[in-house]
């Protein structure tokens, strides 16, 4: 291992509030506030209520909560709601402003209600964000945790095959696959979900590396588990804070890279709309009608940032996204 | 610090094979028979096949990754497919462009994260570390390209004091380069910015715990020598490490960035050859850029050798 | 007083202390934990204070030293004088003037008290560039100068080395050296020797005793270990609970101690060999900040509470003999067990 890695892995955020310091003792400058992720780290047991009342108690993560579950509402009936036939273009009533009869958001330049736009456009958005996060996982998770559990001449290829990943600028590499396999928004969300790959990798393969050295796999190892049972008893306990965490922030990541991705007209391809398509094909006409990107873009931003707060929500209530490496 | 360097450097190698491999891999992933594919739908038997000898399709794969890894080291990228221009020419026609963006870009974002990170850190929980960390995760949010559309609007298009697209490059005219420059560099830069003032924040108030700081004040050390020698020195070990990542990140948002503005940088060629499938105009770029990468964060790593004297061996 | 009047006592005086109370702010709001405290150290002299963490020894030095962090601390005192400043009255800026080169402080973790990412020659080097000016040449020779004074071999290539290439002893001096870069007139050692093992802590303490008697500045030595204290200080304030509980010199106060606290520290002392027992014999916590007992704040661990002991307030502190000051109620009628 490197030292370049090693610091990479060093480079966590301190957690943002330190804990208001215990009378006394410590109005002398105390050490560093205590991980909690390490108790978490330290028992499976009781894991999910735990981390049901450690979210809970957290506001800007609670109200993450609830806007995410607005916009997966939104996502599901969407279709069902729309004012208007989405792709239904009226070249009489083109670039109506907000609030125009009929058009509560106003139309593009095909006459197209944006509003209605906006709303399909929310299922492709989070369907395209569930895509790349699934696709980043079932190739993270598995080989972080064989990974950290082989360890050896695997783990050192492995770990060189995400160095690799990791030195190819994403847009880029993703720019490129799409540019390979042809535009379209699955493609493009495959890339983007290949790219997004080693932070799973890294964490599962540090946590299950933590996990080796705890005395409770020592101690099942001694009457005979084998030590694979152990560590795959205590994985889902152990990972699901930091994995839930490193989800919410790729998430944004995700979004990010569709939107970049349609804008260049090589994600969503039309008549189909996503947020990023919006905006690509509003373009032009921005100069008299600044709303067809507006829209989207605040709906993107508020999206991005509400998986953001969500991910430092669940931080700071679960202590930091687990980096641990030996 | 030789050691240092050599055994980084050492580390590399692998990794850039790797890489290697993955460029070259591309043509694999093409849908089909990829001469066909590469062609167009509209091509004839002999177009196609003058296509496959071109790109040396009919050849064992071995064979095909050795010539062209060989002649990539020669600094011969292939001839685009289209303009049948050499790869390499057109990747250095946008390579200086690209650099020149994503370089001011980052002396933007640093200029940007630094003061905003460490009066948040020191006013920590006041109004103003508040806006500052809510502009932060605005930052983060924010698509750059849309922010990048905003500024047009609103810079170029409403108040008229910057170009909205266009570059000059700056040994032909300095000034006009640097009005060229400073919005899409802005846009690029924000969102690191944003990132590097979150993680230099953090690492600050960390930092200001530390037994040595107290030290430094015990010593009667002036605030701002406090602050700018004995705090930012360590504080800024972890946001190096982030740097290398910011890097390689900013190159691929150039794209983004370079379409909106019109700056004729590799981003450019990069979409136009993506919409051709010209494959080794996408393969030669992004070989490059994976190189530039590397190379940038080989010396940012060189940084924390100096930053962190326990990773140089004396 | 005015300052002509105070001329005679400040050649004998280095630092005088008067009712100094701190508040810092907790979770639940602000809470004494120096609660009036006064003492005075005289030039040469050698001032221990003594008690378990958290009584507030460390915090009364760094509110003297102004290293208190300004926002969660409020810091009182009818008299602050260190020499002729009136510390109550310097704002932040003069305060760091006076750090250095009239009082400097040794802590007690040498291994990170020092900054990981300058050369030890430096971080000596830049007291002297900060205090007295001196050039960046200047002043790395008599960085060299001090390394060698405080006793690391060979101090000019040690002085390009790096904290983490020093052994724990070896940091501790190179902490005195920073002390002592601009011959300060109050030296505080806040447990300087707690981290080191015994023989290293030995060490440090000659070199300390040494260096008092080159330079003549008093020493103000905080610990919780008696054993070190015997070693090394003429007198103590024993501390309790944010207050000073007995103030006596060293042979008296060990003799014939007057608070059944003390009574308690001494009769622990045996086994100092092993520092996190030396306290088992006195059952119970110290109390919690902002969780003050009334009456006597030591009267729940105590053996001789009586019922006057339990309410109202705190005791004051009374003058039992010449420079001997006890703070219980009953010290006149209980006969405590020194440790001659």
């Amino acid at each position: 291992m490197t030292n370049v890695e090693k610091k990479s892995e060093a480079a966590r955020e301190p957690s943002a509030q330190v804990a208001p310091e215990a009378p006394a003792a410590s109005a002398m400058p105390a050490g560093a506030p205590a991980s909690v992720s390490a108790e978490a780290l330290a028992h499976g047991g009781g894991a999910w209520a735990d981390f049901r009342r450690r979210v809970g108690g957290n506001r800007g993560a609670m109200i993450a909560l609830g806007v995410l579950s607005l916009l997966v509402v939104v996502a599901l009936i969407g279709p069902f709601i729309t004012p208007a036939d989405p792709n239904a273009q009226n070249l009489r009533a083109v670039l109506l402003d907000p609030f125009s009869p009929g058009h509560l958001l106003g139309t593009d330049q095909l006459g197209r209600d944006i509003l209605s736009r906006l709303i399909v456009g929310t299922r492709v958005s989070l369907l395209a964000i569930a895509l790349a996060l699934a696709v980043a996982m079932a190739i993270g998770v598995p080989l972080g945790f064989l990974s950290g559990f082989l360890s050896g001449r695997f783990d050192q290829v492995v770990m060189r095959l995400n160095d690799a990943a990791m030195s190819f600028p994403p847009l880029l590499l993703a720019i490129a696959l799409v540019g390979v396999l042809g535009p379209s928004l699955r493609n493009a969300m495959f890339a983007v979900g290949i790219l997004m790959a080693p932070r799973f990798l890294r964490l599962v393969r540090g946590v299950v590396l933590g996990l080796k050295e705890e005395t409770f796999v020592e101690a099942s190892r001694s009457i005979g588990t084998p030590t694979w049972m152990v560590i795959l008893r205590h994985i889902l306990p152990n990972t699901l804070s930091p994995l839930t965490v490193a989800i919410a922030v790729t998430a944004g990541y995700a979004m990010l890279s569709e939107a970049g991705l349609s804008f260049l007209g090589l994600g969503v391809q039309p008549p189909d709309a996503s947020w990023g398509s919006m905006i690509r094909e509003g373009f032009l006409y921005f100069g008299r009608s600044p709303w067809l990107g507006i829209f989207p873009g605040v709906l993107i931003a508020l999206t991005v940032f509400t998986f953001v707060t969500l991910g430092d929500g669940l931080r700071d209530a679960l202590g930091r996204e687990e980096r641990t490496e030996s | 610090m030789l050691k240092f360097f050599l055994t980084r450097v050492a580390t590399t190698v692998p990794v850039l094979l790797l890489v290697t491999f993955v460029v070259f891999g591309l043509v694999l992933l093409i849908p089909g028979d990829p001469a066909v594919t590469i062609a167009g739908p509209e091509a004839t038997v002999e177009q196609v096949a003058a296509v496959r000898e071109r790109l040396g399709l009919d050849r064992p794969m071995v064979v095909q990754y050795w010539d062209w890894i060989t002649s990539a080291l020669s600094g011969d990228l292939g001839t685009s497919l289209f303009t049948s221009r050499p790869v390499a020419t057109s990747i250095g026609d946008g390579l200086p462009v690209t650099l020149a963006l994503a370089g001011s870009a980052l002396v933007i974002s640093l200029l940007i994260a630094v003061p905003t990170a460490i009066v948040s850190a020191l006013r920590r929980g006041t109004w103003l570390d508040r806006i500052s960390s809510i502009g932060s995760s605005l930052g983060i949010a924010l698509p750059s390209f849309w922010l990048g559309l905003m500024f047009v609007l609103l810079f170029s298009l409403t108040l008229g004091w910057l170009p909205a697209t266009g570059y000059v490059p700056i040994e032909k005219d300095p000034a006009a380069w640097a009005s060229h420059i400073l919005l899409p560099a802005l846009t690029l830069g924000i969102a690191g910015a944003a990132e590097s003032a979150r993680q230099l924040r953090g690492s600050i108030i960390g930092v200001l715990q530390q037994d040595y700081v107290r030290t430094a004040r015990a010593k009667g050390l002036r605030g701002r020598v406090v602050i700018g020698k004995h705090v930012m020195k360590n504080a800024s070990v972890p946001l190096v490490t982030v740097l290398g990542l910011q890097i390689t990140a900013l190159l691929g948002g150039a794209v983004l960035v370079e379409q909106i503005f019109g700056v004729p940088g590799l981003g450019q060629v990069a979409l136009n050859a993506v919409t051709t499938r010209d494959i080794p105009v996408i393969q030669g770029i992004v070989l490059v850029a994976v190189l530039v990468a590397m190379l940038s964060n080989l010396l940012v790593d060189l940084t924390y050798g100096y930053l962190n004297p326990k990773v140089r061996p004396r | 007083m005015t300052a002509t009047q105070n001329a005679a006592t400040l050649t004998d005086t280095t630092l005088e202390v008067d009712n100094l109370v701190v508040d810092v702010l907790t979770e639940s709001g602000w809470a004494t934990v120096v609660d009036g405290v006064s003492f005075s150290v005289r030039r040469g002299e050698t001032l221990g204070i003594v008690g378990e963490s958290g009584s507030g020894k460390s915090v009364t030095c760094l509110s003297i030293a102004g290293l208190m962090p300004p926002k969660q601390t409020r810091v009182r005192a009818d008299t602050l004088r260190l020499l002729d400043h009136d510390l109550t009255r310097l704002s932040p800026k003069e305060m760091s003037d006076v750090r250095g080169p009239t009082i400097s402080m040794i802590f007690q973790e040498p291994m990170s008290s020092l900054n990981p990412a300058f050369t030890v020659g430096d971080q000596i080097a830049e007291v002297l560039r900060r205090h007295e000016g001196a050039s960046r040449r200047e002043s790395k020779r008599r960085a060299v100068e001090l390394l060698d004074r405080v006793g690391v071999p060979s101090p000019a290539r040690r002085a390009t080395q790096y904290p983490f290439e020093f052994s724990g002893g070896m940091r501790q001096r190179v902490m005195i050296a920073i002390a002592l870069a601009c011959n300060p007139d109050v030296i505080v050692a806040d447990e300087p020797t707690t981290a080191l093992d015994v023989t290293v802590q030995a060490q440090i303490l000659e070199l300390l005793r040494e260096i008092q008697r080159e330079h003549g500045m008093s020493v103000i030595f905080i610990t919780h270990d008696l054993g070190v204290v015997a070693d090394i200080c003429d007198r103590v304030l024993v501390m309790y609970a944010g207050q000073i509980v007995e103030s006596a010199g060293l042979d008296e106060l060990f003799e014939d101690p007057r608070h059944p606290y003390m009574e308690g520290l001494l009769a622990a002392m045996p086994r100092m060999d092993n520092p996190s027992e030396a306290l088992a014999s006195i059952p119970g916590h110290p109390p919690r900040v902002g969780a003050m007992p009334e009456g006597c704040r030591f009267h729940p661990r105590c053996r001789y509470a009586a019922e006057a002991c339990t309410g109202g307030p705190t005791p004051p502190l009374e003058l039992v003999a010449a420079h001997h000051t006890t703070r219980c109620l009953r010290h006149a009628e209980l006969t405590l067990k020194g440790n001659p």
